[in-house]
């Protein structure tokens, strides 16, 4: 009996559907649509690259990054010495192979900006969620508290946890994070408070199901697109938020290589060996540029308004 | 003692004020010279800046009066109160520029009588000083210095409510107790004689006291004035009887001194006006040189010192002097495993002093034991006994129990992380993991006392060449609480030994013996902390400025016979 009555659809489906076009998935389509942005997919093929280099910096990096070669890593001055076969990169003002470090830092710097960001999105997606979701009461004082943190001057208050905690990777971690979420939090509250008022979902409330399961299967799949979005535009940022904390000093402790470490330390070479802060300095403009498209591609390619279009 | 043996020793010993400056490395790090690359600007070349023709030539002319001198400092002044100026800019000022002391340092480091009219005359049992003082000397108010005067500052230096940095130096003085404690504001033991007389008496014989009387903190201030300005003085009321007046201090950007018309030594100084500019990062300062938009840059940057080296005519407008300064990489004994000596022994067998030097760009001088050429004690036969050996080192780690190595050692690096970072790497080599604290001292200085950073990276700079200043506040038992001891050593030996000769004549063979064993006891035996090298007063000048000579103890410009040609 089912069998029977379901071609009968089928050949009714069939006769509406235009002949040419594949089913596809959602997923499936945006990809699609990334795959046509030649900047963003240029974009990212280079980011992977970066990270895949971060990730194999102890096997491709030709020396230890905290290695200090005191006698042909630096001139009989003491100067730091210029790209060369030997150093590609040349060396910092302890003899250390730039080469070595900035793969090195690429996995610290590239690591600390995504778990950060991660984090910061996960706290966003809670946050903003929950408000969303639950509204009233629950809605206003959350929403309070992002406030209140919003107002905060925040790149201070993390200078003064990070002195207070000792500066470490975790700690820098925990601080960018920390002040990283309140932006994307009121995003998702106001896509979720959207979401939430969509037939569907009182549907899914009108048959009895749960309302932590109407925000687990209905309505985080609905943000999930701009989460995604969110995570890597955040990146950027974070970035900088590390390059800057290291940048004074209370990054990531010494000797270990971070980006924004590389150009603090560079700063009093600037005229004798501007290469020590040229390139992490590039290195970190390549990587933002690289996240803010992968971005726009993103945003491009989930836009629901754009679905089956080029 | 006699007055003629002391004035003899005096005369004879190249003995500077003594000051105990722990400026967090920024100044060491920056204070970077040589005696060897700088061959230009000898520290004893007391007239020109180099082997420049047109200066010479313009030199042979002779001193004229006029001009603004220019000079660019990295930090603020603090207070223009002589015990207060603490940091470079106003130490200097206070020190060099608009006081005198009872006595001061030629260019030549030979120690004279400035506002002193004589050298005092000392009793048989070596306590009691009588000073006579110069008369006619003028305040820049135009009133005429008094013995007052003098006993007024040794007293308001010392009083609760007045900030000092070196108050703990006169300790020896009769009466210091009862005006530290704030009981009086009397100092009993400095009495006056009359109108230019003052006599000081000691609690026990000091054979450096006249030295102290010569640092800053020491320099003379009007007594009615001073009172009189209240909270004003030092701040917007300023006046001494140095070669420059006072004119104006904008804080955080820029002091402005003028020529003292008044000047007790006839026809100094010569020129016109000092401008200081205040908070001018030392980046932003060479390129004000390179500009001439300044006449003098404190310590240029490390990075930039092979440029300035390799350039003959930048080379020749350095200006250089034996410095008085050690690096010092401290540790503290009183807990594990610092307390082992084999492991300090294993320390000072890792640290590769050469590769600093280098780093240094070959500017500074490495040391064996902790004092410097120009002290009396200094013994250039003198070697440590544990010359750079990583290997013995790791297996001193090893029958330590420290073979595994050591984790979680914090060591203090003021700002010169470079160094830090080198003495971080050869730390490593024998199993010892450190983690930086980088900054200022003060804002460590109770972790390191409390042991929870067990090495510290210290610069000390002597203000007079005599291991007495060395010792007293860093070596002995007693200062662990009232000096610099801060990594808990303590030998009693050396207190006894400290006690004993500190009765002697300066120059006596005895005592400078005792103070080199008690080098020995330090470096060899006990290994408390293992010295680095010791950096000499570096900075850059310009050609058309004569006289200008960096101060060994100060590492500012003489400004007091400096004179400058027209540009």
């Amino acid at each position: 009996m089912r069998q029977s009555s379901a071609l009968p659809t089928r050949q009714l489906n069939s006769q509406f559907a235009p002949a040419a076009e594949k089913p596809t998935t959602w997923w499936a389509d945006a990809l699609r649509r990334f795959w046509v942005q030649r900047m963003a997919l240029a974009a990212a093929l280079l980011l992977m690259a970066m990270m895949v280099l971060a990730l194999l910096a102890p096997w491709v990096a030709p020396y230890d990054p905290i290695e200090q070669f005191r006698d042909i890593g630096l001139s009989t001055l003491g100067e730091p010495v210029s790209p060369n076969a030997t150093f590609w990169l040349g060396t910092d003002g302890l003899g250390r192979d730039l080469t070595s470090r900035m793969l090195h830092g690429a996995r610290i710097s590239l690591g600390i900006a995504i778990t950060a960001n991660s984090i910061s999105i996960l706290l966003a997606l809670l946050i903003g969620g929950i408000a969303g979701f639950a509204g009233g009461k629950t809605d206003f004082f959350l929403m309070r508290f992002v406030d209140l943190v919003i107002s905060m001057p925040t790149f201070f208050i993390s200078l003064l946890l990070v002195v207070i905690l000792r500066p470490g990777i975790w700690v820098v971690i925990l601080v960018v994070s920390l002040f990283s979420w309140t932006a994307p939090a009121r995003v998702f509250r106001s896509q979720i408070l959207h979401v939430k008022q969509l037939d569907f979902i009182h549907a899914a409330r009108s048959v009895g199901t749960a309302e932590h399961r109407i925000f687990v299967r209905h309505l985080l799949p609905h943000i999930l697109p701009m989460v995604i979005i969110y995570l890597a535009l955040g990146i950027p940022n974070t970035i900088f938020a590390e390059a800057a904390l290291s940048f004074l000093g209370l990054g990531v402790p010494p000797p270990a290589p971070s980006w924004g470490a590389m150009i603090q330390n560079g700063m009093d070479y600037y005229r004798a060996a501007p290469w020590i802060a040229f390139f992490p300095g590039l290195a970190i403009m390549l990587t933002v540029v690289c996240f803010n498209q992968v971005a726009r591609g993103l945003r491009e390619a989930m836009d629901p308004t754009r679905r089956g279009r080029p | 003692m006699s007055k003629q043996k002391i004035d003899l020793i005096l005369r004879q010993s190249y003995f500077l004020s003594r000051r105990a400056f722990l400026r967090t490395m920024a100044a060491a790090g920056g204070v970077l010279a040589t005696g060897s690359l700088i061959t230009a600007c000898a520290p004893v070349a007391p007239t020109s800046s180099g082997g420049v023709a047109p200066a010479a030539q313009s030199e042979q002319a002779g001193p004229k009066i006029g001009g603004t001198y220019r000079l660019v400092g990295t930090g603020d002044i603090r207070s223009l109160d002589p015990p207060a100026a603490e940091s470079s800019e106003d130490w200097w000022s206070a020190g060099m520029v608009l006081y005198n002391c009872l006595f001061f340092y030629t260019k030549e480091g030979a120690f004279y009588a400035d506002l002193a009219a004589d050298f005092p005359t000392i009793s048989a049992n070596g306590t009691v000083y009588t000073i006579p003082v110069r008369q006619g000397v003028k305040f820049h108010n135009g009133r005429e210095l008094k013995a007052a005067d003098i006993k007024f500052t040794l007293e308001h230096q010392l009083w609760p409510e007045v900030y000092s940095w070196g108050k703990s130096y006169m300790e020896n003085m009769v009466g210091y107790d009862e005006v530290i404690a704030g009981t009086t504001k009397d100092v009993v033991g400095v009495k006056l004689i009359d109108d230019y007389t003052v006599e000081i008496t000691l609690k026990k014989p000091q054979a450096v006291f006249p030295a102290l009387l010569s640092m800053s903190m020491n320099a003379i201030i009007p007594m009615q004035e001073c009172l009189e300005a209240g909270d004003k003085w030092g701040f917007s009321v300023v006046i001494g009887t140095g070669p420059f007046k006072f004119v104006e201090w904008r804080a955080g950007e820029v002091a402005i001194y003028a020529r003292n018309p008044d000047y007790y030594k006839t026809g100094l100084p010569y020129l016109d006006r000092i401008e200081l500019s205040l908070n001018v990062d030392s980046s932003v300062q060479m390129l004000r040189w390179e500009n001439d938009e300044t006449e003098w840059m404190d310590n240029p940057p490390s990075s930039e010192l092979p440029r300035l080296l390799s350039k003959p005519d930048l080379k020749a407008q350095l200006r250089t002097s034996d410095g008085l300064t050690t690096q010092r990489l401290g540790m503290y004994v009183a807990k594990p495993p610092f307390d082992d000596l084999r492991v300090r022994q294993a320390v000072a067998m890792a640290i590769d002093k050469s590769a600093l030097v280098k780093k240094r760009n070959g500017t500074v001088t490495l040391l064996e034991g902790h004092f410097t050429s120009p002290m009396l004690q200094y013994d250039k036969e003198f070697k440590s006994q544990y010359s750079y050996d990583v290997e013995k080192a790791k297996a001193l780690m090893q029958e330590a129990g420290f073979g595994e190595g050591v984790k979680g050692v914090r060591m203090y690096v003021a700002l010169d992380e470079e160094i830090g970072q080198l003495l971080q790497a050869d730390l490593l080599a024998i199993g010892i993991q450190t983690e930086l604290a980088v900054g200022q001292w003060k804002d460590w200085r109770d972790q390191i006392r409390a042991g929870e950073i067990q090495l510290f990276h210290y610069s000390w700079a002597a203000s007079f060449p005599d291991a007495y200043d060395y010792t007293s506040a860093w070596s002995t038992c007693a200062a662990i609480e009232t000096g610099y001891n801060d990594g808990n050593y303590c030998n009693k030996r050396i207190d006894v030994l400290v006690e004993k000769v500190e009765a002697l004549p300066l120059q006596d063979p005895e005592r400078i013996a005792a103070y080199r064993e008690i080098q020995d006891i330090v470096i060899n035996q006990d290994v408390a902390w293992v010295a680095l090298f010791t950096p000499q007063q570096l900075a850059a000048g310009k050609s058309y400025v004569h006289d200008d000579f960096v101060s060994p103890i100060y590492g500012w410009p003489y400004l007091e016979t400096a004179w400058m040609e027209e540009k």
